[in-house]
C-alpha cells in the first residue's frame, strides 16, 4: 500500500457496485411488467373489466304489476269522455261542460239526452265512429286486459323468485322472460288497438263537423282516459320490446363466448 | 351454430317487421277509408264507423278490411313467435322447439303477400261504388295509400327475412351433416383431441362470475392501445431515468461529506473517481436504442425476459402434466341438474353425477 491511499478504497467501491446493482435491479422490475406488456406477454388489467348482466330483468313482473295497477286506477277515477257545448234556451247561449267516466255514467250517475244522440246513428251512420256500447264493451276489455298483465307480471315474479331458490339455468330464465315479455306485448297492441278508436273519432269529428253542429252547437271533445292509457301502454310496449332485445343481446354474448373459447359438456356452475 | 350475422339481420329485420305490422294495425283503425256522398253531404268512414254501418256496399268493403285486420294480428303474433325463438336457439336449448318456432317465420312472407293483395283490392273496389269513394289527405293522396305502403314495405322486410331463414335453415342442416360426419370419424380422432384439449390446461377453465373477454376480436384494438402506451412509457422511462441518476448524483454527494468528515486527507481521489463514474453513466445514457434504454440495459432485459419465458413455459407444461394434484369444481348436472362438487385430476376425464349416474366431460 502507497502512502496516501485508502485502506477502505476497494470495500466503498464495492458498496457502490451494490448500490449500482440495486438500482438496475429497481429499473428491471419497474420497466419488467412494461416491456412485457408492450411485446405481448402479458394483458393490462382493464382487459378484465367486462361487465355482465349475471341476473335476468327480474322486475318486469313488479313493473307489469304497477303498470296495469295504475291504468285502472285510472279507468277508474278519470273521465273518459268530456264535452262542451252550447245551448240556446230562450234567445240566451249557455255553454254545458260534461264529464262522462267508464261505462259512459255522469257524476250523478245518467246521462243527456243530447249527448246520446252524438253516439246514436244519423241515417244509419255514426258520425264519429263510437256508441255507448263501445264505452262498455271497451272498459270490460281493459279491465280484462289489464287483469292479463297483472298475471303475467305476478307469474313472472313467481318464477324470479323459483329461480333465484331452486338455481335455474340462466338460459332458461331468459327464454321464461323473453317469452313473458313477448306475450305482454301482445296484449299492449291489443289495448292499443282497441283504445285507438278513440283518439280516431278525433280525426271524424274534425271531418264530419258540419253534421255534428247539427247535434251540439259549437261542441268540442277530448278523450282523457284512451290518451293517457296509450301513453302508459306504448311505454310498456317500448320495455316489452327491450327486454326482448337485451335478453338476445345477453344470449348471443354468451354463445359467441362458448363456441371460441370452451367445448365443454358440462357448465361449471357457481 | 349458424354465422352470429346471420342471426343478428333475421332478428333486425324481424324487429322491423314487428314496428310496421304493429303500426299499420294502429293506422287501419286510427284513419278515415272512405267517404260517402249522401243527400246531407259527405260523411267520412273509419273502420269502427263502417263495422257499424248497414250499408251493403259499405260492409263488402268492411270484410276487406276485416280479414287485412286479422292477417295483420297474425304476423304480429309469429313474428314474436319467431323472435322468442331466435332466442331459444341462442340458448342452445329445446333446439327443436326453436327450429320450429322459426320456421313458423316463413310463414310471415306469405301473409303479408296476402294482405298486400287485400288493400290493392280494396283500393279497386271503392271505384267499383258510385257514392262511395277514397278518403284523401289531399286529391292525389289517399289515407289508405299509407296503409298500402306499409304494407308494401312491410313485404319488402318479408321477403328479406325469407331469404334469410332459407340461409338460416340451410346452414342448420349443414351443421347437422358435419356433426353426423364426426360422430363417424369420432373413434380415429380420440388422440388428437386430446392432444388438443391439453392446449387449455386447467387454469383456464373459466368461472362464470369472471368471464374472459373476447381475445379475437379486441386483439386490434390491444395492439393499437399498446403502441400509445408503448409511447408513454418510452417517456416515463426516460423521466424515470433522470430522476434516478439525481438520486444516485444525491447518495454520492452525501456518502462524499460522510468521507470527507472521516477522512480529509483522501479527499481528492474519491470525489475525482466519483465523478468519472457520473460521467460514464450519462457517457452511457447518450447511446440509447429505440426502447429508450441503454444498450446494455436492453440486453440485460431482453434476457431477463427469455428467462421468464422458459421459466413460464416449463410451469405450463408442469401444469399440464400435473397428475397429481386434484382439483375440485362445482358441476351441474346437464341431466338432472343436480349440483355437486367433483374432484378431479385431468381435464379429459369423465365425471359421473351421484344422482342420476351420468357421464360427462369438463
Amino acid at each position: 500500500m502507497k502512502f496516501g491511499e485508502d485502506e477502505n478504497f476497494d470495500d466503498s467501491s464495492a458498496e457502490r457496485e451494490s448500490r449500482e446493482r440495486i438500482i438496475k435491479q429497481k429499473i428491471l422490475d419497474e420497466n419488467y411488467k412494461k416491456a412485457e406488456l408492450s411485446i405481448g406477454l402479458k394483458r393490462g388489467k382493464k382487459t378484465f373489466d367486462i361487465k355482465s348482466k349475471k341476473k335476468p330483468f327480474s322486475y318486469l313482473g313488479i313493473f307489469l304489476i304497477i303498470a296495469a295497477v295504475v291504468c285502472l286506477i285510472i279507468t277508474e277515477q278519470i273521465p273518459w269522455f268530456y264535452v262542451k257545448y252550447d245551448i240556446n234556451n230562450n234567445e240566451n247561449m249557455t255553454t254545458i261542460e260534461e264529464s262522462y267516466y267508464k261505462d259512459f255514467v255522469n257524476k250523478n250517475g245518467n246521462n243527456y239526452n243530447q249527448i246520446r244522440n252524438l253516439f246514436e246513428p244519423i241515417n244509419r251512420s255514426y258520425l264519429i265512429g263510437l256508441s255507448i256500447d263501445d264505452f262498455v264493451a271497451t272498459s270490460i276489455l281493459s279491465y280484462y286486459s289489464f287483469l292479463m298483465l297483472i298475471f303475467l307480471g305476478f307469474f313472472f315474479t313467481v318464477f324470479v323468485v323459483l329461480y333465484r331458490v331452486f338455481k335455474y339455468s340462466y338460459e332458461t330464465m331468459i327464454i321464461i322472460q323473453s317469452f313473458f315479455a313477448a306475450t305482454s306485448a301482445v296484449v299492449c297492441v291489443f289495448l292499443l288497438f282497441i283504445f285507438v278508436k278513440f283518439i280516431a273519432a278525433h280525426v271524424l269529428f274534425y271531418y264530419n263537423t258540419s253534421m255534428i253542429h247539427q247535434i251540439l252547437l259549437n261542441a268540442s271533445i277530448s278523450f282523457p282516459v284512451p290518451v293517457i292509457v296509450i301513453i302508459i301502454v306504448s311505454f310498456i310496449l317500448k320495455i316489452c320490446f327491450v327486454i326482448v332485445k337485451s335478453s338476445y343481446r345477453e344470449l348471443e354474448r354468451r354463445t359467441t363466448y362458448s363456441t371460441k373459447e370452451t367445448g365443454f359438456t358440462y357448465k361449471i356452475h357457481g | 351454430m349458424v354465422g352470429k350475422n346471420l342471426v343478428n339481420k333475421i332478428k333486425k329485420h324481424l324487429n322491423l317487421l314487428l314496428l310496421l305490422s304493429i303500426t299499420s294495425l294502429i293506422l287501419i283503425n286510427f284513419l278515415p277509408w272512405i267517404v260517402v256522398s249522401e243527400q246531407t253531404g259527405d260523411i267520412f268512414f273509419n273502420y269502427e264507423m263502417m263495422k257499424k254501418n248497414d250499408n251493403l256496399e259499405v260492409s263488402e268493403l268492411t270484410g276487406i278490411i276485416d280479414s287485412i285486420v286479422v292477417l295483420t294480428w297474425m304476423i304480429i303474433i309469429l313474428g314474436l313467435i319467431c323472435l322468442v325463438g331466435l332466442i331459444v336457439y341462442l340458448s342452445k336449448k329445446f333446439q327443436g322447439l326453436s327450429l320450429l318456432m322459426m320456421g313458423v317465420g316463413s310463414f310471415i312472407f306469405v301473409l303479408v303477400v296476402i294482405v298486400v293483395y287485400l288493400s290493392f283490392r280494396f283500393i279497386q273496389g271503392v271505384r267499383e261504388f258510385e257514392n262511395i269513394s277514397l278518403a284523401y289527405l289531399f286529391t292525389p293522396f289517399s289515407y289508405s295509400f299509407v296503409i298500402f305502403v306499409f304494407m308494401l314495405l312491410s313485404m319488402l322486410i318479408s321477403v328479406v327475412v325469407l331469404v334469410y331463414l332459407i340461409m338460416f335453415f340451410w346452414g342448420v342442416y349443414k351443421d347437422f351433416k358435419s356433426a353426423k360426419k364426426k360422430k363417424i370419424s369420432f373413434e380415429y380422432s380420440k388422440p388428437q383431441r386430446r392432444v388438443e384439449n391439453k392446449k387449455f390446461p386447467s387454469n383456464v377453465i373459466p368461472n362464470s362470475e369472471e368471464e374472459p373477454e373476447d381475445w379475437s376480436e379486441d386483439s386490434e384494438k390491444d395492439k393499437k392501445e399498446e403502441k400509445t402506451q408503448f409511447e408513454k412509457d418510452r417517456e416515463q422511462t426516460k423521466k424515470k431515468r433522470e430522476k434516478i441518476e439525481e438520486e444516485v448524483k444525491a447518495e454520492e454527494t452525501s456518502s462524499k461529506q460522510d468521507e470527507a468528515s472521516a477522512d480529509l486527507k483522501h479527499e481528492k481521489k474519491p470525489k475525482e473517481e466519483k465523478s468519472d463514474l457520473v460521467e460514464k453513466e450519462v457517457k452511457k445514457t447518450e447511446g440509447k436504442s429505440k426502447l429508450g434504454f441503454h444498450h446494455e440495459f436492453e440486453q440485460v432485459l431482453l434476457s431477463a425476459i427469455e428467462k421468464k419465458k422458459k421459466q413460464k413455459e416449463v410451469s405450463k407444461k408442469e401444469l399440464s402434466q400435473s397428475v397429481d394434484k386434484i382439483k375440485k369444481f362445482k358441476v351441474r348436472c346437464l341431466k338432472c341438474k343436480h349440483v355437486f362438487v367433483a374432484e378431479v385430476k385431468d381435464v379429459d376425464k369423465r365425471i359421473k353425477c351421484p344422482a342420476c349416474g351420468e357421464e360427462g366431460k369438463l
